[in-house]
């Protein structure tokens, strides 16, 4: 192995990898950033005999939280979606909204590994394989709200195309046909893509494990990976290739989300700008997700060198562009409102912001395109204390967001006679709060048996991977 | 038995036939034995056990009244019984009593058991209308919680008993009776109207001549017995004629809801507004004009031309207004037959202008005015508008009077009141009360429940186990009118025969029955005494013709010859003036105005669902009443309008605490408090809703009173199924902006120079080929605003006819109704006190363009070749996209299992529950799938009638002619406001409608939906002397 020098205007300037000229700038892995380093960094909380405390408590919590999902779950499937809040008009709430909410989430990772990988992003190795698990999870927690809200779960399945006796099939023009295939197939290819993204590392657990079991747990997993340069060069074609079709699929799915609302009718959800409006949206709260759990991971696993502040830089700048184009979606919506006017539309509008629901309007107008307004400054960017709330006011931002276009939208529609308020129930939250514990659980267990941080793809990046280049520009990405 | 046995030892006869051995009590005991706890059945007991039972008891059906061993005809259907056909419904004539009046009904029975009841077309009174009453009184005869027998109360405990326990203990009595000729007894009748009850009292009467009969009806006819005697001497009963009238002036007067005369007056107010023959399209020439005084802002009121012809005025000062009137129409040169005391000042709330433009148009249509009036407007009232009406021709014309048959019977108040002194000065010792909860609904002053508690021995017929029969010796259960042989009147006096569909569920009798009993004729049945009374044999033609039509051709009542006497009016008016203008009010005094409530009457539907939760036209509340205040009167009382807060209400040292209804248009000096809710011994559905105003009501203030009103910082929950909000001044402003658009509006000048109203048909241009319809049969409905009186009717059948389930206040609240259709309504106006409100029923459009359609992910919603849009429950998942597109809100969904357990277990896991009560799925029409949860639901057009009529027709060879097929709304409409039919056939009434250039479709210009429903304008006949709705800020409370 090689040890690094470190250039003598480093030492000056010190520990900056965040800054904007890529020659003065640190590594993307600081610190003793050798192959066996990151390996042992990676590797030791997986093979650690016990977690730091804190993640006992986290689990214990999401455990029981957990339990609250499946009760709340068996609840509502034995005795009929009326334990919801759910009316007439409000046929949609809480079910929905936690659904494109979970959905939006389920954006990062694969926006993370496929897009920033076809744009070359270097950066991205050290979050994309704990971003590509919070899609996996998310989009399992947004998966149960299809399956579930409807007041038939036994027959959900009819939802999806399949030769039957009935001689049945779904209505091809239904939304929530696209919606169910577009989700089906994201989830099915956002596991497939983390896991065999994981495959190296899996091998390089199984390779260090002690005990019979590790071997064996691990050495199934990997999938007899020998690392030969055979398996490097199918490996690498394979993830090229997937990666590729996950960037069609960033764009579709929520996109295909979306459709549920703009194919409709209703004043507020009848929009052409859905699609990108939606995606765009979804990618926000992505982003928000992953700097809101690469914090506090960063500092309870021990990756400070490996997800550095100029990882947190670029997540936070890339935040800033997002949010701004969601702004921008904002006003243009409000504007074309008032441009068409059509006194429905109008009024979808001018209720949300000054409706019974104006603070979910005017929340989701400052999370999403105020306050991170905030990331123009790098202190805000890179400081923990700052961007952490920041990204957690944004996934609420977000929240709210499809709170207002889902319930403020159809809580008043055309008919006056028919308008209603909406308002959850104790079973809605207790759903929406159970499925974080779904989904923590699942990332708490991924953190402690898993490899965090992709390590074969981390190493790819260290400047003694790319020995061949000047050693100017080693660093450079 | 001991009697049994010596019967047939003796030897002595044989018995003539089976009926008089099986009415011997012996021999029904040993019926009674063979199926011990009969009513148990009907409750545990599995269907298969209950259709064996409805089978026994249907072939018993032929042989009425005889209960002789049904096990000879348990046979199956092997030798089918002439004339009945399996699955086939039969529609049998019948009558139903409300107050004393009698209604023409028709039956819908399927193998045995009734399902519908509708308005008899026949009947020259209901000509097939029917009103709400009517059609959910199908839901009683299934009612779990109906009385199931005798019960007999011994030392304070409550004993399950039987018709022959009661039968020996009353020989005793009658024994007793019969020695000091009845002194001791008196019965507490409701009003009946049964010719049949008349003459078994008669003949009680002369079997104890000293027996007493007291006659009680919380709503009564009274005041206008007097009023009509003191206009001409005699009571009489009064029946406007409004087809005839040009000019209706209604002071206080809730006629088309609630009222046993609504149906017919609904009726003929409509026949005069129709705007568009449906045979001809050719456009009305003329059109009545509608003005109302009134005291709480009604459906009646909202019939006013606009908010210039309405006056809001508190119940008291009401005889003022009409003597104003009364004024104003001699001043300009009508002769009345009397001088006219001086007018006090004109009360709050009087319009002079108004008044004076009425006077004018009254007396311009001479012979084709008149004047109704409420009852419970005073007697002196109703005087005052025999005469004017008699000064202006319309006696005979536009109102008809009618004999009042039992001339000398004391008022309602008097007999009660009467009857509980005497229970009190203890000369009552055998109180029989024959149907009526005078518990609940008796004046609060007289105390008859303390009375009732001194009667050595009190009994009471009742159709539930209320709170009169708690305090009584006896309970037996009455019959329900589709149970027992019997017959009716209605108001003008025709006969209609009652008859059974089913026989007695709980083992009820008729009052008629009772009576018998009472004389000592246990053995005579319903049957008997029916045929008995009215003189016609059962083996006459003119008995089945009778019972064919409905009704007793000839009988109704000669018209009574009207002869004004006038004399002790001018004295009567001049002192009721005085003590209305001298009645001042004090700071928190307000007058406060008792009057029926819309669903449940007076407090006898308290256990029916569909009623409790029909929404009141006007207020659109379920399951509660309320304070009916105007918003500014709520808030110059410190009380937040669009809260229900509670008030303190004290009439005379008596206070009830209920809730405020905020509800524009009331007077602001008064306060309407409906009767009939906070029953507190009811069945499950009516226990503990609302609030009982009877304990306001006194002998001397049955109608209105002063009260002290007390705001509290309590609030409850009114369930409302509209506006259950603070709407907002933006949600104001744009329901205003759509109203016009919602609901379109024109008078009838408007009307007569451009009759497509300037309404343009647009078209959409489409991207793409799209769907015609345009062969077969493409089925189109038509509402009719202007003749929509917004009763509610069509809401009860739609439910009745649909199997929808009731689903509790609760879930109203969580604006979870599952009615298919509803009656919108809107109030429009500047003012909070003099607003307009216009009503829509809206059921599902059937849009060609179904937004509903496209979105459902499995095709469960499809359209027909005929235009329908239809729903395959089975098919459905319930993703309630469909609900959330469906710009109409017509779409229902089942949140819980709604129709198995009851209204308090619905958040109980229901996923294997036990199917619903059987009891209740007796009345499940069977052509119509009873949903399960989850699924989405909604109005199909009644598509089970269509089919059935279609088979009929294929089977016939031949097209289904126009009319043929009749939607359960449309059947009982009272206005026929409702036309269905095939829209492609240009000659049938729904085309010619349709096709009208200013009929339109809801929303239909904006989102080109095609709907099938389409709605003529609502038109009005404002007077052109009176300023016309002045709306620069259409809003909505």
């Amino acid at each position: 192995m090689t040890t690094i020098e470190i250039p003598q205007r480093r030492l000056e300037t010190g520990y900056d990898n965040t800054a904007e000229d890529c020659i003065s700038r640190e590594p993307l892995v600081t610190g003793e950033a050798t192959y066996h380093a990151v390996t042992k960094i990676v590797c030791a909380t997986p093979e650690a005999r016990r977690a730091p405390k804190i993640w006992y408590v986290c689990f214990t919590i999401s455990l029981m939280l957990l339990c609250v999902l499946f009760l709340t779950i068996a609840y509502q499937v034995f005795t009929g979606v009326g334990v919801w809040g759910n009316n007439s008009p409000d046929a949609w709430g809480f079910d929905i909204i936690n659904f494109v909410f979970w959905v939006g989430i389920a954006h990062a990772g694969t926006m993370i590994s496929a897009i920033l990988l076809m744009f070359r992003q270097r950066w991205r190795t050290g979050i994309n394989r704990f971003a590509e698990a919070t899609t996996v999870f998310s989009v399992l927690c947004a998966g149960i709200y299809p399956a579930i809200h409807v007041g038939r779960p036994w027959f959900a399945y009819w939802l999806l195309p399949y030769p039957n006796i009935m001689g049945d099939w779904p209505n091809f023009y239904s939304p929530l046909l696209w919606d169910a295939l577009a989700v089906g197939t994201y989830s099915t290819f956002s596991f497939l893509f983390w896991y065999f993204g994981m495959v190296p590392d899996l091998a390089t657990l199984r390779d260090r494990a002690k005990t019979r079991l590790r071997y064996t747990l691990y050495g199934v997993f990997a999938l007899g990976w020998r690392g030969s340069a055979r398996h490097w060069k199918i490996y690498d074609r394979g993830m090229i290739i997937m990666g590729g079709l996950a960037c069609a699929l960033v764009l579709a799915v929520s996109s295909t989300v979306s459709t549920d609302f703009a194919v409709s009718q209703i004043p507020g959800w009848h929009e052409t700008i859905f699609p990108p409006y939606f995606t765009v949206g979804a990618i926000f709260s992505g982003f928000a997700t992953v700097i809101a759990l690469a914090i506090p991971a960063r500092h309870l696993f021990g990756l400070k060198d490996l997800i550095t502040e100029r990882h947190m830089d670029n997540l936070g700048k890339l935040m800033l562009v997002l949010s701004s184009i969601v702004l921008y979606i904002y006003l243009i919506e409000f504007f074309t409102a008032y441009y068409s006017g059509n006194i429905y539309e109008r009024f979808a509008y001018y209720n949300r912001e000054f409706g019974p629901y104006w603070w979910m309007g005017w929340a989701m107008m400052f999370c999403n395109g105020v306050i991170p307004q905030a990331l123009w400054f790098k202190k805000a960017r890179t400081t923990w204390w700052l961007s952490l709330p920041i990204a957690l006011l944004a996934l609420f931002g977000m929240w709210t967001e499809r709170f207002s276009i889902i319930v403020t939208s159809i809580h008043r529609d055309f008919l006056p006679s028919s308008w209603h308020m909406y308002s959850p129930t104790i079973i809605d939250i207790g759903m929406f709060a159970g499925s974080f514990g779904l989904f923590f659980t699942l990332f708490l267990l991924f953190c402690r048996f898993l490899p965090m941080v992709a390590m074969s793809e981390v190493k790819s990046i260290l400047p003694q991977s790319h020995t061949h280049l000047p050693e100017e520009c080693r660093n450079a990405e | 038995m001991s009697s049994l046995t010596e019967k047939l030892a003796t030897g002595r006869h044989y018995w003539q036939s089976l009926e008089e051995l099986a009415g011997t009590p012996e021999f029904t005991t040993i019926i009674e034995r063979e199926f011990p706890s009969r009513a148990s059945e009907f409750l545990s007991g599995d269907r298969r056990r209950f259709l064996k039972l409805m089978g026994a008891s249907l072939a018993l059906a032929g042989l009425a009244g005889c209960r002789r061993y049904p096990v000879q005809e348990l046979a199956p259907y092997a030798h089918r019984p002439a004339n009945r056909d399996p699955g086939v419904p039969v529609q049998y004539t019948t009558a139903m009593d409300i107050s004393g009046v009698g209604q023409g009904m028709m039956v819908t029975s399927y193998d045995g058991r009734p399902i519908k009841v509708d308005g008899n077309p026949s009947h020259p009174m209901n000509r097939g209308g029917s009103d709400s009453y009517g059609q959910a009184s199908i839901m009683t005869i299934y009612d779990p919680d109906r009385s199931r027998g005798v019960v007999q109360r011994a030392d304070n405990k409550f004993i399950d008993s039987n018709w022959l326990t009661f039968q020996s203990f009353w020989k005793d009595q009658l024994a007793d009776a019969k020695k000091d000729g009845g002194a001791g007894v008196a019965v507490l009748s409701q009003a009946y109207s049964s010719p049949s009850l008349h003459h078994m009292r008669d003949k009680l009467q002369k079997t104890l001549p000293h027996m007493r009969w007291f006659e009680y009806e919380p709503i009564s006819f009274d005041n206008d017995r007097v009023g009509t005697e003191m206009a001409c001497g005699k009571p009489l009963r009064v029946v406007p004629e409004l087809h005839a009238a040009q000019i209706i002036v209604s002071v206080d007067f809730d006629m088309f809801v609630g009222d046993p005369l609504s149906v017919k007056l609904s009726r003929d107010f409509a026949d005069g507004r129709r705007m568009t023959d449906p045979s001809t399209g050719a456009l009305a020439k003329k059109m009545n004009r509608f003005y109302a005084i009134e005291s709480t802002f009604s459906i009646t009121g909202s019939q006013a031309e606009n908010m210039n012809h309405r006056m809001a005025m508190a119940g008291k000062d009401i005889v003022i207004a009409v003597a104003m009137l009364a004024a104003e129409l001699k001043k300009q040169g009508l002769h009345l037959p009397f001088d006219l005391p001086s007018m006090p000042t004109a009360p709050v709330g009087y319009d002079a202008k108004l008044c004076s433009a009425m006077a004018a148009d009254l007396l311009a249509h001479r012979g084709q005015s008149v004047i109704t009036v409420g009852h419970h407007q005073p007697p002196i009232v109703h005087a005052l508008a025999v005469i004017l009406n008699d000064a202006l021709g319309g006696t005979g014309r536009t109102v008809k009077y009618y004999d009042a048959q039992d001339a000398g019977r004391k008022t309602h108040v008097e007999a009660i009141t009467e009857l509980t002194a005497a229970i009190n000065s203890g000369k009552v010792k055998t109180l029989v009360i024959l149907g009526g909860n005078p518990v609940f609904t008796a004046p609060a002053d007289i105390n008859f429940a303390a009375a009732l508690n001194k009667v050595p021995a009190s009994i009471h017929l009742a159709d539930y186990d209320d709170e009169t029969s708690e305090l009584c010796d006896w309970h037996l259960p009455e019959s329900h009118y589709l149970e027992n042989w019997s017959d009716a009147r209605t108001f003008d006096g025709t006969i209609s025969i009652v008859q059974p569909m089913i026989e007695p569920i709980f083992n009820g009798k008729s009052a008629a029955e009772v009576v018998a009993i009472l004389n000592g004729e246990p053995h005579l049945t319903g049957y008997q005494i029916a045929q008995d009374t009215l003189k016609i044999k059962s083996s006459q033609w003119k008995w089945k013709k009778a019972l064919f039509d409905g009704y007793v051709e000839g009988t109704a009542y000669s018209p009574a010859h009207v002869r004004i006497d006038a004399a002790g009016l001018p004295a009567a008016l001049s002192s009721a003036m005085q003590a209305a203008a001298n009645t001042k009010l004090k700071a928190g005094e307000f007058e406060v105005v008792f009057r029926h409530d819309t669903k449940l009457y007076d407090g006898r539907w308290a256990n029916s669902g569909w009623l409790q939760e029909l929404p009141d036209p006007m207020t659109r509340l379920t399951w509660d009443n309320a304070a009916m205040i105007n918003p500014r009167t709520a808030m110059e009382l410190g009380l937040n309008p669009h809260q229900s807060q509670m008030i303190e209400i004290t009439v005379a040292g008596r206070t009830l605490k209920m809730p405020v209804y905020a509800l524009p248009g009331q007077p602001e000096n008064s306060i309407s408090l409906p009767y009939g809710y906070g029953r507190t011994k009811s069945g499950v559905v009516g226990t503990g809703t609302g609030f009982n105003v009877y304990l306001l009501r006194t002998t001397s203030q049955m109608d209105m009173a002063v009260a002290q009103i007390k705001p509290t910082t309590e609030t409850y929950q009114l369930a409302t199924t509209q506006n259950h909000f603070v709407i907002g001044i933006a949600g104001e402003k744009t329901i205003a902006e759509r109203i016009p658009q919602l609901v379109h509006m024109a008078t009838f000048k408007e009307l007569q120079a451009n009759p497509s109203l300037g309404h343009k048909r647009q078209t959409a241009v489409n991207l793409w080929d799209e769907h015609h319809y345009n062969t077969g049969y493409q089925w189109g409905l038509s509402v009719d605003l202007t003749a929509c009186t917004a009763c509610g009717a069509c809401v009860v059948a739609c439910q009745a006819e649909n199997n929808i389930p009731i689903v509790g206040k609760e879930q109203v609240l969580n604006g979870r109704e599952m009615q298919w259709m509803r009656i919108d309504r809107y109030f429009r106006g500047p003012d909070l006190t003099r607003p307009e409100s216009v009503h829509e029923p809206v059921m599902c459009m059937q849009c060609e363009n179904a937004p509903c359609e496209a979105v459902c992910p499995v095709g469960a919603t499809v359209h027909s070749q005929d235009g329908l849009n239809q729903m395959a429950y089975n098919r459905c998942i319930g993703t309630r996209y469909c609900m959330n597109n469906c710009p109409y809100k017509v779409r229902r969904f089942n949140f819980f299992d709604y129709n198995s357990g009851t209204l308090q277990n619905l958040y109980e896991p229901n996923l294997l529950r036990k199917p619903m009560n059987d009891l209740v799925a007796m009345q499940r029409n069977p052509e119509v799938s009873i949903r399960v949860r989850g699924v989405m639901e909604k109005c199909t057009y009644c598509v089970q009638r269509i089919e059935m009529t279609r088979v009929t027709a294929e089977r016939q060879n031949r097209r289904i002619r126009d009319g043929e097929i009749v939607m359960a709304c449309q059947q009982a409409c009272p206005t026929q406001a409702i036309v269905f039919g095939d829209i492609l056939d240009k000659s049938s009434k729904v085309a010619i409608l349709r096709n009208q250039s200013r009929s339109y479709g809801l929303l239909n210009e904006m989102l080109f939906t095609k709907p099938r429903t389409t709605y003529l304008p609502k038109i009005s006949n404002p007077n052109p002397d009176i300023a016309p709705s002045a709306l620069p800020d259409l809003g909505s409370m």
